[in-house]
């Protein structure tokens, strides 16, 4: 059984391709990427970790049952040390405060490892926190320097 | 639509209008505030993994009024000390890994690891099982819960309809 992509891993996806896309354009090959809710602490620094978290439906207008889907989405920035960290968090949130585009997914039999994608629409985003992690403990260089962004997206 | 105000205004109009909308925000305020420890506590709540805990983390999080125009929910300083490790459990930590915790056991279950009892018990530091005390290792960083950022986002929400009165 092939399960489709469901609206999650497309936005996701889609803001793992938008991210990567600018560091390309930017030249800022050196940061990495991953679409993960839990820590490795194989990944190399600086990484930009990405994914979501749950989903808010607010009523689109009183008495009306009709929603607006839309996504908490959690965006950790590692790096290796707090100016560089400082730097990331600058351009990652310049890059993604227009929004980007939302692709929906769906399996590839042919090439499992690249999906057929569809440009569907455009993520808006709105920024909830973008703080310090700072956990008073001996900690290792993956959580040193951490911060993190959390945005409300929609589309 | 046209509204036109016709005639003298009450000479306390103004003054009636602002102690209208001042108790008005007040009591909005409040009910955001209520509404914000409940919907914390809550998300909290639903992330435990274990039974029986003490919820001393969610309790640990509650509606405080500043003053006239300021209320708070989540006091850094009080949760330092009642329930330090809030910042890990929300944000996540490798910190322990590799570490040993106290010396225990697990209740139900017996003093070493026991799949039988995955997540049916708690440790209990200093209780022992027949004489027997484990001491294990974290092989696995803590994961991000986010009760903090799902509560900024649900009160985007709640805000909109406490204002609206539909909530």
């Amino acid at each position: 059984m092939t399960i489709p992509w469901g609206t999650i891993t497309n936005l996701e996806q889609s803001f793992q391709k938008f991210i990567k896309a600018q560091l390309i354009t930017d030249g800022l090959t050196e940061v990495d990427t991953v679409v993960a809710e839990q820590l490795d602490d194989t990944w190399t620094l600086p990484i930009i970790q990405i994914y979501v978290d749950s989903q808010t439906s607010p009523r689109l207008e009183i008495g009306s049952n009709l929603r607006m889907d839309s996504y908490l989405v959690i965006m950790e920035v590692r790096g290796r040390d707090v100016m560089e960290l400082k730097n990331i968090v600058s351009w990652l949130r310049n890059a993604i405060e227009n929004g980007l585009d939302y692709y929906t997914y769906a399996n590839n039999p042919v090439n499992p490892d690249a999906p057929t994608e569809t440009l569907t629409g455009r993520i808006g985003v709105d920024f909830l926190t973008n703080q310090r992690v700072i956990i008073n403990e001996n900690l290792s260089l993956i959580d040193k320097y951490r911060q993190r962004i959390s945005l409300n997206c929609w589309f | 639509m046209k509204i036109q105000v016709v005639g003298q205004l009450d000479k306390d109009f103004v003054r009636k209008q602002e102690e209208f909308i001042n108790n008005l925000s007040q009591q909005h305020l409040k009910t955001v505030a209520t509404t914000a420890e409940k919907v914390i506590q809550d998300n909290i709540d639903a992330g435990k993994k274990r039974p029986s805990g003490s919820s001393q983390l969610s309790k640990a999080f509650f509606a405080e009024k500043i003053d006239d125009k300021s209320w708070g929910v989540g006091k850094i300083a009080f949760l330092n000390q009642v329930a330090k490790y809030w910042q890990v459990i929300n944000f996540g930590s490798t910190h322990m890994v590799g570490r040993h915790l106290p010396k225990g056991v697990f209740n139900p279950g017996e003093p070493a690891p026991n799949s039988a009892f995955f997540r049916t018990g708690r440790f209990e530091k200093g209780a022992n099982y027949n004489g027997e005390q484990y001491s294990p290792i974290v092989t696995k960083p803590i994961p991000p819960s986010n009760y903090i950022e799902r509560t900024i986002a649900q009160m985007q929400v709640n805000i909109q309809n406490i204002i609206k009165g539909t909530r």
